[in-house]
């Protein structure tokens, strides 16, 4: 009897093991091939390729600007999405909610119709200023803020929604304003969830690859980012993209390494 | 506090489910590059399916003689991928399933194991000339491959490692024009494509393109003497009947008619 | 008068429409089951939900109504909550602070009234930590603290003491009595504990549905019930009747009183601990007799509550033994529902009582009683039902339900149990009348 139960626990547990096993090497894998498959008596120089630094520079420039930029637009917005509850914020949400699930190349598209040379804003801009979006690393930015708001902004709207509601009614009566409550409670109270929806929205721009090789164009040094780079240099030299990849991968883990330590244990 | 990070954690991990879905591989996700794979899924018994890896410049010819070729010969079915010549001829270096690849140029094929067509064979099917878009009312009034040079005008070119890049690069030169680049596309289609939403001043893609956008875009033509003519070999990588058939199917006077239909030059 | 207002607000489903009047340092105590409307009241007082109609003025300052809403952040009130709510990434002191700085005072200013008031409330040493690290009752205080430390015209508190354990709520309570006595702004405290508010109120005013059922000193309400609701929470069985020359006439038929002299409509009360129980009808000088069965018994130390079921005085009818039957299961439930209870006349441990026993200073006796009791036993504090007193009344079977306090050894001699047959006498210098 305890045998069988024995036996049967062994059983299940092996039943979820296989599973988890295998959706652990799907994600290994192909990382470990990156590592494998690089020459890595030859790394130093390929990563001195000339297109592999100017590529990580842009990179790391646009996506703190993006992640400082959803921060500043995303966490006030998330806030008053937290403390909504009419239909207005359930469409807003939704709406908000689009570019997660865009194909980013879409999203491309749908930022070149709107700050294109023809684009709904763009063309006035274009006209009135000789303002061009497109091909610049002003539209880097806004592709990866494009599709990467959004997670900031849910992430940190599902940290402010977790901070108790009876707060800011305390604070209220306590004579303190809307923004006072905002800045003094709501904030240091989602710091944590904050935090990550930064990580996140810096690790969605970092990888950003569609929206902006529609709608910002590839140019070295200008705007083409490392994933860019990457796909670009595949076609000619493998190993300078693989190299690339590796960088890309190392300050990835960097900065998520640094962020899990301060934040987010 | 342990509700509000259970709170965040689920939300981070739902949204990067979500992102795993939506951000593509840049194969998927790049404009033009090894687009949509047209393989209709047969359901009869002795269905075969020759797939066919060609050049982005290639797409609408190409399309044309898969579906006369269907219809031809019953239970064939022609699967269709377009992309970089470069990043097609790497993928079926890396193993990649393919019968047919139809390179823009020569230089893509190096990519290619040396014994590659071995058992098929190897035919060159168009060649083609590199031109000037420009939008249909021309608004940087371009007439001459050193208008290119006007720093007010936004040209885009094929990425220097594509042969439509590599190829546009050489003309250049040959004329002696440096011109004011913003972007470097990472196919013809792309490229094309900045042109034709009205981004771009100008662009330098093939001959066929400019045919192929229609009323889309304007073409200017570049002088001969600037101007390089690009081959179109055609590999088949089997025996296979279907396979070889349909290679030389591209090859025969009716595949001929349609590239030239389609702004290529005859081979 | 400091505050005057008339709240009317919706919410969930009921209207809450109530008029509240109070004078500086007075402390109002607002009573009532759960989802009476207290706290949706007390809200619409801070202004963090809007007034329907009504107003509230306080020392004729408009605060909301005739079209004028002041936003929480623009009234002078203090809120305290039964969870403290401090703030959890501040100091204590940054909490208490939090408010002066809100309106304007400087840092230091702010921290120096901050120190003061956790000083009044004996819990200085705590400034520098972190709500984490302190307990319930100290974070109790604390919040009580910041509540006050801006001065507010209008203290209003929220079940203040429900969510503290049994063992610390006496002592979060007599801070919390001396400090409301030395404020002087008008408190407005909501309960459901009658122990804090006969302790800490002034005056009660008892909700029950959105509406006032009933207003007094607790003096007043504790002797007078006129609401089902108030007698089961003063602990004292109430009839409605008709009062005649000689006796009031009630679903327990006629009962005899200690004298009025009013006519009509009347009340009728009288303590459990008034009723004594006899196992045979008695040939004594008591005035008012029932023939009852049994319907519960809860023992709690050397007194037991008795629910008896009176059955319009036929002892042995058969209507009375089908109402018994049906009691079994009842009468399991009433206990249950008695073993949440802990009603101050409780605290009249077996002694009989007399008609005049009901003053203030016997108020305060009963709640210290019960305070030694609940701190025994923390169970008998917890939550009360949503509907209760209603079976004083007549229970429209035709039986109507008396509570009866007697001793423990009563119950062993007369072998009380549910479903024993006994006979209940009043003496009718136990019972008071009053027009209703």
């Amino acid at each position: 009897m305890g045998r069988a139960r024995a036996r049967s626990a062994g059983w299940s547990r092996a039943v979820l093991l296989v599973p988890a096993a295998l959706g652990v090497g799907l994600v290994v894998l192909p990382l470990l091939g990156l590592l494998l498959r690089t020459e890595w008596g030859a790394f130093a120089a390929h990563l001195a390729a000339p297109v592999v630094w100017p590529a990580i520079r842009l990179s790391l420039v646009t996506t703190l600007v993006t992640v400082a930029l959803c921060a500043v637009l995303g966490t006030p917005l998330a806030w008053l999405l937290s403390r909504a509850d009419g239909r207005a914020a359930t469409w807003l949400r939704a709406v908000l909610t689009v570019p997660v699930v865009l194909p980013p190349v879409v999203g491309g598209v749908a930022l070149l119709m709107a700050y294109g040379r023809r684009g709904v804003v763009g063309a006035p801009l274009f006209e009135a200023f000789g303002l061009r979006l497109p091909f610049t690393p002003s539209a880097v930015v806004l592709a990866q803020v494009f599709v990467s708001l959004p997670f900031f902004v849910l992430a940190v709207e599902g940290a402010m929604r977790a901070v108790d509601g009876r707060y800011d009614a305390v604070a209220a009566t306590l004579g303190a304003s809307p923004l006072r409550i905002f800045v003094r409670v709501a904030l240091p109270l989602a710091a944590p969830g904050i935090a990550s929806g930064a990580a996140l929205a810096w690790a969605r721009a970092l990888g950003e690859f569609g929206a902006t090789i529609t709608f910002a164009g590839n140019f070295a040094g200008r705007t083409q980012t490392a994933p860019l780079a990457v796909y670009v240099a595949l076609q000619n030299d493998p190993q300078a993209a693989l190299a690339l990849s590796i960088a890309m991968l190392a300050v990835s883990l960097l900065v998520l390494g640094l962020l899990r330590g301060r934040w987010m244990r | 506090m342990r509700r509000s990070r259970l709170a965040v954690l689920a939300a981070v991990t739902g949204l990067l489910a979500l992102t795993a879905c939506s951000a593509a591989t840049p194969q998927d996700t790049a404009p033009g590059a090894a687009g949509s794979t047209s393989a209709p899924a047969s359901s009869g018994g002795g269905s075969r399916v020759v797939t066919v890896l060609a050049a982005a410049s290639l797409t609408e010819p190409f399309t044309a003689l898969a579906t006369a070729y269907e219809q031809q010969h019953p239970g064939v079915t022609v699967a269709l991928s377009f992309g970089s010549s470069t990043t097609l001829a790497q993928q079926i270096a890396e193993g990649a399933p393919a019968d047919v690849y139809a390179s823009a140029g020569e230089s893509a094929l190096a990519m290619l194991p040396a014994d590659a067509a071995a058992d098929g064979g190897r035919e060159v099917v168009a060649r083609n000339t590199v031109e000037i878009a420009v939008p249909p009312d021309n608004p940087g009034s371009v007439s001459s491959l050193a208008d290119l040079a006007d720093p007010d005008l936004d040209v885009v070119l094929c990425a220097e490692t594509v042969p439509c890049g590599a190829a546009a690069d050489q003309v250049l030169a040959k004329a002696g024009v440096t011109p004011h680049v913003v972007s470097r596309e990472i196919d013809v289609k792309a490229t094309l494509t900045k042109v034709t939403l009205g981004e771009a001043d100008a662009a330098m893609v093939y001959h066929s393109d400019v045919v192929s956008a229609g009323a889309d875009v304007e073409g200017v033509e570049v002088p001969a003497a600037d101007n390089v003519v690009l081959t179109y070999p055609l590999l088949w990588f089997s025996k296979d009947r279907d396979v070889a058939g349909f290679a030389r199917f591209v090859a025969s006077p009716q595949g001929t008619a349609a590239l030239t239909k389609a702004g290529f030059l005859a081979p | 008068m400091t505050l005057d207002a008339r709240l009317r607000a919706h919410r969930g489903g009921f209207t809450v429409d109530l008029p509240l009047a109070a004078q500086d340092g007075e402390v109002v105590a607002v009573l009532g089951p759960n989802g009476a409307g207290k706290t949706t009241a007390l809200h619409a007082l801070a202004g963090l939900v809007p007034l329907e109609a009504g107003h509230v003025r306080v020392d004729g300052e408009t605060w909301a109504g005739d079209g004028r809403h002041l936003g929480p952040e623009r009234r002078a009130v203090g809120l305290l909550a039964a969870d403290h709510l401090l703030f959890p990434h501040l100091t204590a002191r940054a909490n208490v602070a939090f408010g002066p700085r809100s309106r304007g005072a400087s840092r230091r200013e702010a921290e120096e009234r901050a120190d003061a008031e956790l000083g009044a409330l004996g819990v200085a040493e705590l400034a520098g930590r972190r709500p984490s690290a302190l307990s319930h009752g100290q974070a109790q205080r604390v919040a009580l603290a910041r509540a006050l430390a801006t001065d507010p015209r209008l203290l209003l508190l929220d079940e203040p003491l429900s969510a503290l354990d049994p063992a610390t709520r006496p002592q979060v309570r007599a801070t919390l009595a001396a400090r409301l006595r030395a404020y002087d702004g008008v408190t407005v405290v909501v309960t459901h504990d009658p122990l804090d508010a006969l302790t800490l109120a002034d005056r009660l005013v008892f909700v029950e549905g959105g509406a006032v059922v009933q207003e007094g000193t607790p003096a007043d309400v504790v002797a007078r019930p006129r609401d089902p609701y108030v007698a089961q929470v003063v602990g004292l069985n109430l009839f409605a009747g008709t009062a005649d020359g000689e006796a009031v006439t009630t679903p327990l038929g006629p009962v005899v009183t200690g004298g009025h002299a009013h006519r009509g409509p009347s009340w009728v009360a009288f303590a459990p601990s008034a009723v004594a129980l006899y196992p045979e009808k008695p040939h004594g000088s008591t005035r008012n007799l029932w023939p009852a069965r049994v319907g519960s018994v809860e023992l709690s130390g050397q007194t037991a509550r008795v629910r008896l079921l009176i059955g319009a005085g036929r002892h042995d009818g058969p209507h009375v033994a089908d109402t018994a039957r049906d009691q079994g299961t009842r009468g399991a439930d009433a206990a249950r529902e008695h073993g949440q209870r802990g009603a101050p006349g409780q605290g009249d441990h077996g002694q009989r009582g007399h008609a005049g026993r009901h003053d203030g200073q016997h108020g305060a006796d009963a709640a210290r009683d019960h305070e030694d009791h609940g701190a025994d036993a923390g169970r008998h504090d917890g939550p009360r039902r949503a509907e209760p007193g209603r079976d004083h009344e007549n229970r429209g079977d035709g039986t109507v339900a008396v509570l009866a306090d007697v001793t423990a050894g009563s119950v062993a001699t007369m072998r009380l149990q549910p479903g024993a047959d006994v006979w209940a006498g009043v003496k009718a210098t136990e019972v008071s009348a009053y027009p209703s």
